[in-house]
């Protein structure tokens, strides 16, 4: 498999040619902000925002996801249509290229796999593409990711002088995608190495994330959770804009006798998340579940998935409408382990 | 929208959350309250008795389409024919499934969860401290026990079993058949008495205290309201049971059942996937948030 | 730093250090550019921190909520933050005693009306400053006031679109303080989970009339949006109705009765035929 170079002006062109084939979704503008969206033509691709405001998955785990169908009265149900076309996915940064596998390995690991989001996910072709630089809200730095390459993605672009990309071919679905794209030449894999070479500027210093699960664990009673919590509105937009978090609900809607059991994101912050209909509720207070948020993504998730529940994306940071920053909120939690 | 029709077999298979239809064969009302029931279930589709094969402790989510699902321990033990699950009306499923009569489907997703540590336990004396609803999820490992497959495995089996009121107390027809069985010591108490019920009067914790089993090569499995757990504890812990010793399943609010919601996690836990049996010992370990 | 900052340190620490005061909720500054963010100060050396400016984007009254309980609160109020503040105290959530307002006039006080006359309706501590926060422009109101029927719901589901129901405005508003919302309630279920657009508008419209009378315009629910849906389009078009009908502006007058909560055998009947 050859890796190829593709120009900056080609891009709309190259996405034209993929939606003869596939369906392709791509950052879309939005006006103050970009989103994954299918394409109808090639140039409606926006990549003038470093991302999309809300992370890649949407696109396996979407926010409402119809589980099936049913009539009331004879109890009897459908499933939705499966997935027939072949779906590209284009404009994927590092950071949520690693968030869809840390979801892949909750989703589709396990006793257990989720259909829905393996049904997306196999029907699914990855094009990742590599940052020139990291916004003031990045922090992937922490989490093993390489701004500039992702073996996740079954092609990579990654921009290099002179207005081109350079395209790892990283599969066989990805040669199939990139066949008639210009072979990269000795010129462009050096020009890639000089690209690699450059340091990228972040704006905080690396957490050591290593000693997190050790610190955390001792400090489940510790009184700095209160103040950590203070200014916590306890809304779900960290957790909506996030690439791992993948909390839901499942409800079920009719209307005259006709229905859908539906699956929604939801949030671990939402009071009523763990309200049982007896009325108890083991999570009473804005801290212990802000406390049970923070655990379960840099502790637990690790601990039964293999790896920490965050990908230094930023976007909580930079959405979170009382600017709680979670690298402020880790590094105050390993300052002070005794 | 494809065609209304019967469910697509082929996505039985790999659809976790698809629901397998089940019939209502047998509705007992257990409590003089009319508020818990046992529904007894066949499987609409043969092959799915093969397939579905629980251990004790196990519990299923119980789907009306239409209201939704609710995660309920299965009663019958697997030495048993069929499927039972003894429901308390509590919100919007349980009431639903309360309105169901003989005869009329209902959809089961399982069996999840862990189970009773039934081999650990062999060879050793067993102890079950139960209160109220909390006998339904007991009974899977008491029936379990007490087969004649599998009674000789177990040493002495000590029934504790208290409800509020003679009304309350829950499968009474087997109540009646384990205080006659020699290989069981079955004790019973209720809070309060009434007419015609000539039994001990008193708390469970009371009873237990009173009972006093020794922890020597025992185990001691208990399930109840939290308040009678918490004294359950103390009581056993007083009797010199190490808290390794002490198996409970808890309850959580659940939706997948499956471990992806992340609704029912505790700690490092799943209640769905690594519960809902747990020990004293690792409820310790866990956050106190159940 | 600007004068009017150096003065809110100052008193703040003069709070605190008086004891005049158990808390300071203000603003600091953030951790991105052009943010800033709410603090809680107990210690005079503490509010070296205290900004106010452009940025200062949230409705810190909502706070008051919480620590009500527990001594009195200096707060640090935008203008239109004071308006939210007289309704609670209206509504008897917040007792005036429990608070020490410190809010801020125009240095040079102009009639266009850019911070609700030179003087709030309520303040314990007035601090002249060049920061604004200019109010939305009539103009983009009217605009969608004269759309016909039609195309202003279109536009309207336009912005319902947008929405994702992460509740960020609802939980930045100081007027939403129920403890359980109805979208919270299972039985009955009032609203459906999850972004259909139907169900949105529903949430939205039944808090719009939650707010009516009540909406302070603090535009805190704006800035806390992580999708920038233009949520102030049906608060606005209430709070202009609600001035022709009633005369009522929520929050300006500490005396005034709430608009929708009061009965005067003046109010228009004309709706009776």
């Amino acid at each position: 498999m050859k890796d190829r170079i593709l120009a900056k002006t080609d891009l709309a062109s190259f996405l034209d040619r993929l939606l003869k084939r596939y369906r392709v979704v791509a950052p879309v503008d939005q006006g103050e902000y970009s989103l994954f969206r299918p394409l109808q033509r090639g140039e409606e691709v926006c990549l003038d925002y470093l991302k999309p405001a809300r992370s890649a998955k949407e696109v396996f785990f979407p926010q409402n996801e119809d589980l099936f169908y049913f009539i009331e009265q004879t109890q009897k149900c459908v499933e939705p249509e499966s997935i027939e076309k072949e779906t590209v996915l284009f404009g994927v940064r590092p950071c949520d290229l690693k968030g869809i596998e840390a979801q892949d390995r909750l989703f589709l690991a396990g006793a257990f796999q989720d259909s829905y989001y393996q049904n997306r996910r196999k029907h699914t072709i990855l094009i990742g593409l590599g940052c020139e630089s990291p916004e003031a809200s990045c922090f992937c730095h922490n989490f093993d990711i390489d701004p500039r390459g992702s073996t996740v993605a079954d092609l990579f672009c990654v921009p290099i002088d002179n207005g081109f990309y350079y395209v790892s071919v990283q599969s066989k679905q990805g040669e199939a995608l990139a066949g008639d794209l210009q072979e990269a030449g000795a010129e462009h894999a050096q020009a890639l190495e000089e690209t690699k070479r450059r340091p990228l500027k972040f704006s905080a210093e690396r957490i050591p994330l290593e000693e997190l699960p050790g610190a955390l664990a001792d400090r489940f009673d510790d009184p700095l959770w209160e103040e950590i919590a203070m200014r916590c509105l306890g809304c779900s937009t960290c957790t909506f804009v996030c690439p791992t978090c993948h909390c839901f609900d499942i409800t079920d809607e009719t209307h005259r006798g006709v229905g859908r059991r539906v699956r929604t994101w939801d949030s671990c912050a939402a009071p009523k998340f763990t309200l049982h209909a007896s009325g108890h509720n083991p999570r009473t207070s804005n801290i212990q579940r802000m406390r049970q948020r923070i655990l379960h993504k840099f502790s637990f998730f690790k601990d039964n998935q293999g790896v920490i529940s965050c990908t230094g994306c930023g976007r909580c940071v930079a959405a979170c409408p009382v600017n709680l920053d979670i690298r402020e909120v880790l590094s105050e939690l390993l300052a002070t382990k005794t | 929208m494809t065609e209304e029709g019967a469910c697509r077999c082929d996505a039985e298979i790999s659809n976790p959350y698809h629901p397998w239809p089940a019939r209502i064969i047998k509705i007992t009302e257990e409590s003089a309250a009319r508020d818990t029931r046992t529904f007894e279930l066949e499987w609409v589709d043969p092959d799915h008795t093969a397939r579905f094969q629980h251990r004790p402790g196990q519990f299923a989510e119980l789907s009306i389409l239409g209201a939704g699902e609710a995660p309920i321990s299965i009663t019958s033990s697997p030495t048993q024919p069929n499927l039972q699950f003894c429901i308390k009306q509590m919100g919007v499923v349980t009431t639903a499934i309360h309105q169901r009569q003989v005869g009329d489907v209902i959809g089961v997703r399982g069996p999840y969860g862990n189970c009773f540590p039934v081999e650990a336990m062999e060879g050793k004396h067993v102890v079950f401290v139960a209160g109220g609803i909390g006998l339904a999820p007991l009974r899977s490992v008491i029936n379990y026990l007490l087969d004649e497959s599998n009674r000789s495995r177990y040493a002495d089996v000590s029934i504790l079993y208290g409800a509020r009121s003679p009304g309350d107390l829950l499968f009474k027809e087997e109540l009646k058949q384990w205080g006659e069985r020699a290989d069981v010591q079955y004790y019973e108490t209720v809070d309060r008495a009434a007419d015609g019920y000539s039994g001990r009067v008193g708390f469970v914790p009371a009873l237990l205290e009173e009972v006093a089993p020794s922890p020597a090569d025992t185990v001691a499995l208990t399930c109840g309201p939290p308040i009678m757990i918490k004294f359950v504890l103390q009581g056993l812990t007083k009797l010199g049971f190490a808290p390794s010793q002490i198996i409970t399943t808890l309850e959580m609010r659940m939706k997948c059942g499956i471990g992806k919601c992340g609704r029912c996690n505790i700690g490092r836990h799943y209640v769905c996937i690594d519960g809902p049996v747990f020990s004293y010992e690792q409820l310790l370990a866990m956050p106190q948030e159940y | 730093m600007s004068d009017c900052e150096t003065r809110l340190r100052q008193v703040a620490a003069e709070l605190l250090s008086s004891g005049q005061a158990a808390r300071v909720i203000g603003y600091g500054p953030g951790t991105l550019p052009e943010r800033t963010r709410p603090v809680f100060l107990t210690k005079p050396e503490e509010t070296i921190v205290l900004v106010y400016n452009e940025h200062c984007r949230n409705n810190l009254v909502s706070y008051l909520m919480r620590v009500k309980e527990e001594g009195k609160s200096a707060i640090v109020c935008r203008p239109n933050d004071v308006r939210t503040l007289v309704s609670l105290i209206q509504e008897q959530q917040i007792e005036r005693e429990q608070v020490h307002v410190i809010t801020f006039t125009a240095k040079n006080a102009d009639s266009n009306g850019a911070q609700d006359a030179a003087k709030p309706a309520l303040f314990d501590t007035l601090i002249e400053t060049e920061v604004e926060f200019p109010p939305a422009a009539q103009a983009e109101l009217e605009l969608f006031i004269d759309k016909p029927g039609d195309a202003r719901w279109e536009a309207f589901k336009a912005e319902m679109e947008k929405c994702i129901r992460c509740y960020a405005c609802r939980n930045a508003c100081p007027m939403c303080y129920c403890s359980e919302c109805f979208v919270e309630r299972s039985v009955p279920r009032w609203v459906g989970e999850g972004s259909d657009v139907s169900d949105t508008m529903v949430f939205h419209i039944t808090r719009a009339m939650h707010l009516a009378g009540r909406c302070g315009e603090c535009n805190a629910c704006v800035e806390a949006c992580p999708m920038n849906v233009d949520l102030k389009l049906i608060n606005r078009k209430i709070n202009s109705d609600l001035l022709e009908l009633f005369g009522h502006r929520a929050g300006v007058d500490p005396e005034a009765p709430a608009a929708l909560a009061t009965f005067d055998p003046n109010d228009y009947n004309d709706f009776i035929k």
